[in-house]
């Protein structure tokens, strides 16, 4: 038996796998690369198309024809995790919706050339076919079918690809993933494959192009529920890890406020017995008193009438002061009577944190953190400004950021957004003259207008 | 005639520097002198050792920049500010002061900053080059009217908003309204970088008014106005960035 029979099909295996290829390629622009990458997809690109080359084609049927595109889409998936170390379940969706686009490519070429050749109405060839050696049967079969190809390429690129952001798999449910992997190999590789096998037998091109049509329409929908759960995923899983980070600075609040209590309560109790020792004892006074203030750390901090936001400012004061970062501080607290005190406490802390962020590296002259809060009729202003050094990119209004981990960073500054969205808080960013400045306008009802509401 | 505006190069600028300490005030006094030899400004010192002395002293627009030592003698920097914003509540005000939480309330005298001792010159610059930008924005612009065939001369500083009425530009002021011919485009223009935003297409305010915002209503000086709903969002925008100047 010759295995490897010289017809259409011979050739087709190659061009298959290197349009798999290029879809695959579409949606792997942020996925996380193995070190000596070039090197991998060298060997990844041989690896492919050597299998291709080598599978062998004893048979024309569907069911075999199933088998070769099955096993060449498993190759390509391995080698998607020969050269990417993101999760395997990104990689599976990648390579999938890689298949569904040379899929819909292919069904779209399909569908418009049997309709040209619908009044013929004689078995047409199709690309793989035993007994010729003729990929296309005319120029504009061939014309058709590389206009087809590139616009639908391209089309899936500018709607899909670009969007991938290479962390959609990893929330997402391991049985759900291969579900879904099984049912896009049913409709990618075995309903085409019968298709194409069963209309050499009967050909009736209007019904074959129909059946295209629908098998666009099922692969678009099939990439568009696809990416509706990866993608969503990535964005649901980024809010989760703000409201994590959102918990934690609320427990953390609540931990600190309990504790600078319980000083400022010994504090009290020290001073105390430290006069009553003074009363009986030869010390002189003054050394008394010097004693007894030395006592309060907490007492003579931050006090801007409002609780959280004491404690916020003392203890970023403390860090700043222990970092040589002069925190330049006038602030209205009793304005902010109408935010929470987990929600002062948080966006206050993110604030100070991130202008701590850009200035603790910088000339110590040039460490300088300014915040502002103040009161105007029912205006309230909150801006925090501090020099940076470098520059900054700004995308939807946050600063773009360059730290190689940019998962966690960034997180700061869209809690502070939600805060703000929260309490209808107007938030602006600026980063002219190396000065980074946030802005905050709330406009909130005054208290006797609250009661008339 | 539009109305037409000068940014008056009044290179002179009028401080009194209130603190108790005689080496610190002659630090600041080298600090002047080496910003003024820099920036090629001049400035016009007057030193005070108490806060009495200080009040007795001052008059509403005598100084353009008050320097303020919170810890003095009998009176306090803070109740010397008090006393101070009841003679002229607009002079720019900068504490000085050994321990930064005594500034934090210093919004209670509306105070523009304030530098931690000892007092390095890089912060002094900065702080002391933020508030004359400040009083040379404010004070120094002044607008020249031709109004029904006099000239009027008065501040920015001095204007609630100014409406147009077909091609007539209604200026209101402090000192009653004033009309001139011209497009609010052109008063825009001329007005850029000075505190003004359209809340309509109708009123140029000045921000520095502004005391509530409260859906589409925004009251300036004791009147309320319109905001649109196209300009909203650039409205609020520009009072945001304007309240956040530092």
């Amino acid at each position: 038996m010759n295995l490897y029979p010289l017809s259409s099909l011979f050739f087709y295996r190659l061009i298959f796998t290197a349009w798999l290829l290029l879809g695959e390629v579409m949606f792997l622009i942020h996925m996380k690369r193995k070190n000596r990458f070039f090197l991998r997809v060298i060997v990844a690109l041989v690896v492919c198309f050597g299998f291709a080359l080598a599978f062998p084609i004893p048979f024309g049927n569907a069911f075999y024809s199933m088998i070769m595109f099955f096993s060449i889409f498993i190759v390509s998936y391995l080698m998607l995790l020969f050269c990417f170390r993101t999760d395997w379940k990104t990689l599976l969706f990648v390579a999938l919706c890689g298949y569904t686009t040379e899929h819909i490519g292919y069904e779209v070429y399909q569908g418009i050339f049997n309709l040209i050749n619908a009044s013929t109405n004689s078995a047409v060839t199709g690309l793989y076919n035993n007994d010729t050696l003729l990929l296309f049967s005319s120029p504009v079969e061939m014309a058709v079918y590389f206009s087809s190809y590139v616009v639908i390429y391209w089309l899936v690129f500018i709607l899909c690809g670009i969007k991938v952001n290479g962390e959609e798999g990893s929330g997402v449910n391991k049985g759900l993933t291969l579900g879904l992997g099984g049912l896009f190999l049913v409709i990618d590789i075995v309903f085409s494959s019968v298709i194409s096998f069963y209309s050499t037998i009967h050909y009736d091109g209007y019904y074959l192009c129909f059946l295209s049509l629908i098998n666009v329409a099922c692969c678009i929908a099939a990439l568009f529920g696809l990416f509706q759960l990866f993608y969503k995923n990535s964005i649901t899983k980024n809010l989760e890890v703000v409201n994590e980070l959102r918990r934690e600075e609320q427990a953390q609040y609540e931990i600190n406020k309990q504790t600078i209590d319980m000083i400022n309560t010994k504090c009290h109790d020290l001073k105390y017995q430290i006069r009553q020792m003074g009363n009986q004892t030869s010390l002189a006074p003054e050394v008394v008193e010097s004693m007894a203030k030395a006592i309060s750390i907490y007492d003579s901090s931050m006090k801007t009438g409002n609780n959280a936001l004491d404690i916020v400012l003392t203890q970023k004061s403390l860090f700043c002061s222990q970092h040589h970062i002069k925190f330049n501080c006038i602030a209205d607290g009793a304005a902010l009577s109408f935010i929470s005190e987990p929600d002062t406490y948080s966006l206050f802390g993110n604030i100070i944190d991130n202008a701590i962020e850009a200035i603790k590296n910088i000339d110590s002259q040039k460490r300088l953190i300014t915040l502002r809060i103040k009161q105007k009729g029912n205006l309230v202003s909150v801006s925090s400004q501090n020099w940076y050094e470098g520059e900054i990119n700004f995308k939807d209004g946050f600063p773009v950021t360059k730290k190689e981990d940019a998962r966690y960073h960034g997180f700061g500054l869209k809690s502070i957004g939600i805060i703000c969205e929260k309490y209808h808080g107007l938030l602006s960013m600026d980063a002219s003259n190396h000065t980074f400045t946030i802005s905050i306008l709330f406009t909130h009802p005054e208290p006797n207008e609250k009661k008339e509401a | 005639m539009p109305g037409r505006h000068e940014r008056l190069n009044c290179q002179m600028f009028n401080i009194a520097v209130i603190e108790d300490q005689q080496s610190d005030s002659d630090i600041l006094k080298d600090y002047f002198q080496r910003v003024s030899k820099e920036e090629g400004r001049g400035f016009y010192l007057a030193f005070f050792s108490d806060g009495e002395s200080f009040i007795k002293d001052v008059k509403k627009g005598k100084y353009d920049l008050v320097l303020m030592d919170i810890e003095l003698g009998e009176m306090n920097g803070l109740d010397t500010s008090r006393a101070l914003r009841k003679i002229d509540e607009e002079v720019i005000l900068i504490f000085m002061t050994n321990l930064a939480q005594y500034a934090i309330a210093g919004y209670q005298v509306n105070a523009f900053d304030y530098c931690v001792k000892p007092i390095s010159y890089w912060d002094f610059k900065i702080r002391i080059n933020n508030a004359v930008k400040k009083i040379e924005k404010k004070h120094k612009t002044k607008v020249i009217l031709n109004t029904e065939g006099n000239k009027r001369v008065f501040e920015a500083d001095s204007i609630y908003y100014i409406e147009v009425n077909n091609h007539l530009l209604v200026y209101h002021t402090k000192d009653g309204d004033f009309q001139s011919y011209g497009s609010l485009k052109k008063a825009t223009e001329e007005f850029e970088g000075l505190g003004f935003a359209k809340c309509n297409s109708c009123f140029l305010v000045n921000l520095a008014y502004v005391s509530k915002v409260e859906g589409f209503d925004v009251t300036v000086g004791n009147k309320t106005l319109q905001i649109s709903h196209p300009k909203k969002k650039e409205f609020l925008d520009a009072l945001n960035k304007y309240l956040s100047q530092i």
